[in-house]
């Protein structure tokens, strides 16, 4: 068996930005852009990019509202897409694990 | 090779899911609104009683209108921030419970001491002071901010030692109190609400 089997990895998620906001989004109820930002770490063209792509999944819905005339942009995660982040994690932990009695 | 890599990532990804578990929004804030509405009180009722300046109202009138302050700007701040929040989660709002809890205690508190003769004047920044104490510990622990923690030990220090030497001079050593623990730590953490540490993600599709 080579290391890894990707059959069953949601491609979508298995994106190091796009996990990690799929991550982040799945410990809270809502997170603003500008926090996505910072704790990804990337531009906001970059960003913006990955969760479009998320939002047409259906994983993340994205709430516009103004606070003092500035637009702000909170994020937070759908039923769907907190079932696929979870299904991710559990493929990742179960092909980690049989990577792991391999190597045994 | 791939497996090491993955397992780096998913260690990274785990330590950015307990910062985002972790982080609070904006409590400092309310330590500086409600910090500055209590010094202004202490320092007028310091006046009053030293007869330095006349009252137009009755203290607990005075009170009364300070605490409601208070509460309509936390109201406020509440009804802003909960939209304007960098990230609304679990912790946030267990540490404003806490607080909004706390707050109740001691506005009944304050208000019975000033209206009824159940609870002694003299008592009352001793009681505050341990009071708010009480609330910097599960700050801290929940934060994990070892210094927050401390906090808690002079606030309850510094009560107890009101309530064994009432008096006059407490308001005024309250009030340095707040100013010393509340407002400066409030000024404290919101700044450290903005820019914080990077993630796995760094420069990657």
């Amino acid at each position: 068996m080579s290391e890894f089997d990707h059959t069953g990895i949601d491609r979508l998620i298995h994106s190091r930005i796009r996990l990690s906001v799929m991550a982040i989004l799945a410990c809270v109820d809502h997170a603003r852009f500008t926090f996505l930002r910072e704790k990804v770490n990337t531009s906001d063209g970059n960003l913006s990019t990955h969760l479009s792509r998320l939002e047409d999944a259906g994983y993340v819905e994205a709430e516009k509202t103004f606070v003092d005339r500035k637009p702000l942009t909170r994020y937070r995660l759908t039923g769907e897409g907190r079932r696929a982040f979870r299904a991710y994690v559990d493929r990742m932990e179960t092909l980690l694990g049989s990577a792991k009695e391999d190597e045994r | 090779m791939e497996t090491e890599t993955t397992r780096r990532d998913l260690a990274a990804i785990r330590a950015l899911m307990e910062e985002s578990r972790a982080h609070v929004s904006g409590t400092g804030r309310y330590w500086i609104l409600w910090g500055v509405v209590s010094i202004f009180g202490f320092v007028v009722t310091w006046l009053g009683a030293r007869g330095a300046v006349r009252l137009p109202l009755d203290l607990s009138w005075i009170w009364g209108g300070l605490l409601a302050l208070g509460w309509a700007g936390s109201a406020w701040m509440g009804w802003r921030g909960e939209r304007a929040a960098a990230v609304v989660n679990e912790v946030t709002r267990i540490v404003y419970a806490i607080w909004v809890g706390l707050g109740v205690v001691l506005t009944v508190g304050a208000l019975a001491g000033m209206i009824t003769p159940l609870i002694s004047v003299e008592a009352l920044p001793g009681l505050l002071a341990v009071t708010v104490g009480a609330g910097y510990l599960p700050t801290g622990s929940i934060r994990g901010l070892g210094w927050l923690r401390w906090l808690a030990g002079v606030w309850w220090a510094g009560g107890a030692w009101m309530l064994l030497r009432p008096g006059l001079h407490t308001l005024l050593v309250l009030g340095a109190m707040v100013v010393a623990l509340q407002i400066v730590p409030g000024i404290v953490l919101e700044r450290s609400g903005a820019p914080g540490r990077s993630s796995p993600a760094r420069g990657t599709p």
